[in-house]
């Protein structure tokens, strides 16, 4: 490797993950490239320096106040068990809701449609008409019938 | 994405012993709970401790994470690995702390402002009982690390996150991307400019020269 390497490898390098080949190359390449050497020389100072912080022990209470709260809630549901029910709930009720309200306005937006309803009403004036003219009929006989008196026996 | 979706799609064809774990913890073995808190306990508060420098905090946010852990048991599905799904609650509850923190921070140097414009000379001063060899030393050594934790502590939320995760925990780009909900290249891009803050800020400390 006579180049500086790609920022691929470099990152590869920082992160720790160039594979044994690769790391190799690249630290032949460092030895005579002042810029790459100085790289390595801060990153690995980086490194020994994340090492040496160590982390402060863990509490000896962690868990018991852990199972504490956990049995809290149990003991009593909260507004958090409440939320979860509404939670699975909320989505079916959505659907409901749009399903209903798109239906009601499908029958508001198409009266017509309606058809039970206009052949009742169709129906009922049909008969409506038929019994009319049969009384017609039936007081044009009646009226053919009955003769005709004097005007004199009107008076 | 489709390395997400390739590595979900591993983790759910063998699930980890974690996972298995978890599983049985949804069918309500709280034997199976306890295994997880022992063995992930320490590696979360770590981690957390290092992300908001608060020994308290931390722990309290390490038992958000487990709380949250128990209470999503029941739709619990091994999606991803375990310690995934962990670091990632881990992560957001920490980055929100921060950000809040921050908040806090900046009221209470308000406060500071107003209290010694008030006046007050009482501040408590720390005294050095003695001037010998070891007490330099522990005194030089309390400094260097004074210096990591403000080097972690000047790094954005999420680069300070990938660096942890990365470097204590060995996670893999892959794991830390699912972790942080980003893809792979903005990790090498956080982990990059991250490391290259550090070493610019920390260079000095290996030829053990003072700033």
């Amino acid at each position: 490797m006579t180049h500086c390497p790609t920022e691929d490898i470099l990152l590869d390098y920082v992160a720790g993950s160039l594979n044994g080949t690769q790391l190799a190359e690249f630290e032949r390449h460092a030895k005579e490239c002042s810029r790459c050497d100085a790289l390595v020389a801060s990153q690995a100072a980086v490194w020994r320096s994340l090492d040496e912080w160590k982390p402060e022990p863990v509490s000896a209470g962690f868990n018991r106040e852990l199972w504490r709260r956990i049995d809290a809630e149990a003991a009593a549901p909260s507004w958090r068990a409440r939320l979860h029910f509404w939670k699975q709930v909320a989505p079916l009720a959505a659907v409901l809701a749009l399903v209903v309200t798109g239906f009601v306005m499908d029958r508001h937006s198409h009266p017509q449609v309606t058809a039970p309803a206009a052949v009742a009403v169709s129906a009922t004036e049909a008969d409506q008409l038929e019994r009319t003219l049969d009384d017609l009929q039936l007081l044009e006989a009646v009226d053919t019938a009955t003769p005709a008196k004097p005007a004199a026996d009107l008076m | 994405m489709a390395e997400w979706v390739q590595s979900d799609m591993e983790a759910v064809a063998a699930p980890d012993l974690d996972a298995q774990l978890m599983l049985r913890v949804r069918e309500g073995d709280d034997e199976s709970f306890r295994v997880l808190l022992e063995k992930h306990r320490n590696p979360l508060v770590h981690f957390l401790q290092r992300m908001v420098q608060d020994a308290g905090a931390s722990e309290e946010l390490a038992q958000e994470v487990f709380l949250r852990i128990y209470r999503a048991r029941g739709s619990y599905e091994p999606s991803a690995k375990f310690t995934t799904w962990m670091f990632r609650i881990a992560s957001h509850l920490a980055i929100n702390w921060l950000r809040d923190e921050r908040h806090e921070r900046a009221a209470e140097r308000l406060d500071a402002g107003r209290t010694a414009d008030k006046g007050s000379g009482d501040l408590p001063v720390r005294e050095l009982k003695d001037s010998r060899p070891l007490v330099e030393q522990d005194m030089v050594h309390e400094s260097r690390m004074q210096e990591i934790r403000d080097s972690i502590a000047a790094l954005p939320a999420k680069q300070r996150a990938a660096v942890l995760m990365h470097k204590y925990e060995e996670m893999g780009y892959s794991q830390i991307a699912q972790a942080l909900e980003c893809s792979e290249s903005a990790v090498k891009s956080l982990l990059f400019r991250a490391y290259e803050t550090l070493r610019a800020r920390l260079a000095h400390l290996a030829a053990g020269v003072t700033p």
